[in-house]
């Protein structure tokens, strides 16, 4: 694309290599998949462009993480060296993991962690030339819910389901609150999701739904789940 | 396997092979040839210390297999994410003894040609480029020409299978309606 249009304020389908304008007066942030060069800005993805009044990114599902400080991610520990843990986050390199980055650690007392276990964490460094860093614990030492996940089941799946899914708004989890009594579910922005309820059965059922609902509008939500109900209960 | 010796970035290693049979020279150069064309779209300073696997599995072919190679390639890297400074494309084409163009010939059209040409274009550049055979500059120039229209032509196709499959998906649905609530 030669011409070098303005931002568009609807959402509109980019390719790569598609530039616009990007003034220095402007005061939006460039967000993942756009490159600013020379006062112009340049998807590197295709996808959606979208733009609000504070930024400007490209929507794109896509399966491979990516570290970006501030996110939440759920890590499988993969070993220790000393005092941290390596962890894996599905990213090109393993996160460390300071085995007292948790609420109330101390030298003396800290959790335990095995390989193998499940961390639900906060990415706090991610620069691409160094490895990811993670913390359980924010500035103040609380760790507001971030924790090792003992028990419970993980799954795989894109990084767009896990954006959806951590909207407070989302559709995709009515049916699961209407249907199951008890169940937890934490979504890790790298394209994993924790699932723990009272019976395997269930976490069977969450965990086939969470696999298939991603597509769907939202009135097809509710039978897909009575239907993997209706099988899982007669498989029995 | 053919791996980049750049060191100021991710590394990218092809892998091409054929539908039957062991490898051959020709699968070497394809390897080679993805690996170039890999290393100038991608952005690999965005991601140093790893690399991009790419591999080409060759179903069938039925002639210009490198240009398809090269049209796959973009099309997987598209749909896998990979953060790309542009779009390319290959274009085909097989010169017979009275000048007439073929575009993206067939295995017997291209046996058959007194030359052949690949070009891969990226935006307004060329990018990688196989010509075999004797031909003019001007023959040359001429293709090249002609090849970039044809490039254009299959970005916008790229551009609808791209949406197609973006449209699967019901937020973007929504999202790329214009009667929708969300925009």
């Amino acid at each position: 694309m030669a011409e070098v249009q303005e931002i568009p304020a609807t959402p509109t389908m980019v390719m790569c290599g598609d530039a616009f304008a990007f003034p220095q007066c402007t005061e939006l942030t460039v967000g993942p998949g756009l490159r600013y060069i020379k006062n112009t800005v340049n998807c590197t993805k295709p996808g959606v462009l979208r733009a609000t009044n504070k930024s400007v990114w490209i929507d794109r599902n896509s399966k491979r993480y990516v570290p970006v400080v501030e996110e939440r991610v759920i890590g499988i520990v993969a070993g220790r060296i000393g005092e941290d843990c390596r962890v894996d986050v599905g990213a090109a390199h393993y996160a460390m993991l300071n085995g007292v980055a948790f609420e109330g650690a101390t030298q003396r007392n800290k959790p335990d962690l095995k390989i193998g276990s499940l961390v639900f964490a906060k990415v706090i460094a991610a620069n691409k030339d160094v490895e990811p860093e993670l913390s359980c614990v924010n500035k103040n030492g609380k760790s507001n819910g971030l924790q090792v996940l003992e028990g419970g089941h993980l799954i795989s799946c894109s990084l767009g389901l896990c954006r959806k899914l951590r909207q407070p708004t989302t559709p995709l989890t009515a049916p699961l609150i209407a249907h199951f009594k008890l169940f937890e579910l934490v979504v890790g922005m790298n394209g994993r999701v924790w699932i723990h309820s009272d019976s395997v059965k269930h976490t069977l059922c969450i965990s086939m739904y969470l696999g298939r609902c991603e597509y769907l509008p939202e009135e097809e939500l509710m039978p897909l789940l009575k239907d993997i109900v209706k099988r899982v209960e007669s498989s029995a | 396997a053919v791996v980049s010796t750049q060191s100021t970035g991710a590394v990218v290693e092809a892998t091409v092979r054929s539908a039957t049979g062991h490898g051959t020279p020709l699968d070497k150069m394809y390897e080679e040839a993805v690996r170039r064309v890999c290393e100038e779209v991608i952005l690999t300073t965005d991601h140093p210390r790893t690399s991009f696997q790419v591999i080409v599995q060759i179903e069938d072919n039925a002639g210009s297999v490198l240009s398809v190679i090269m049209n796959a390639l973009c099309l997987a890297l598209m749909d896998a994410a990979v953060p790309m400074k542009g779009m390319f494309g290959a274009v085909a084409c097989v010169q017979t003894e009275d000048g007439t163009l073929q575009w993206d010939p067939t295995t017997d059209e291209e046996a058959g040609g007194q030359c052949s040409y690949l070009f891969v274009y990226s935006g307004q550049d060329m990018i990688y480029s196989h010509c075999t055979g004797q031909f003019s500059v001007d023959q040359y120039m001429l293709v090249l020409q002609k090849g970039r229209q044809v490039a254009v032509d299959l970005w916008a196709f790229f551009r609808e299978a791209f949406e197609k499959l973006l449209k699967k998906d019901v937020k973007f649905q929504m999202l790329l309606n214009p009667k929708s609530k969300l925009r």
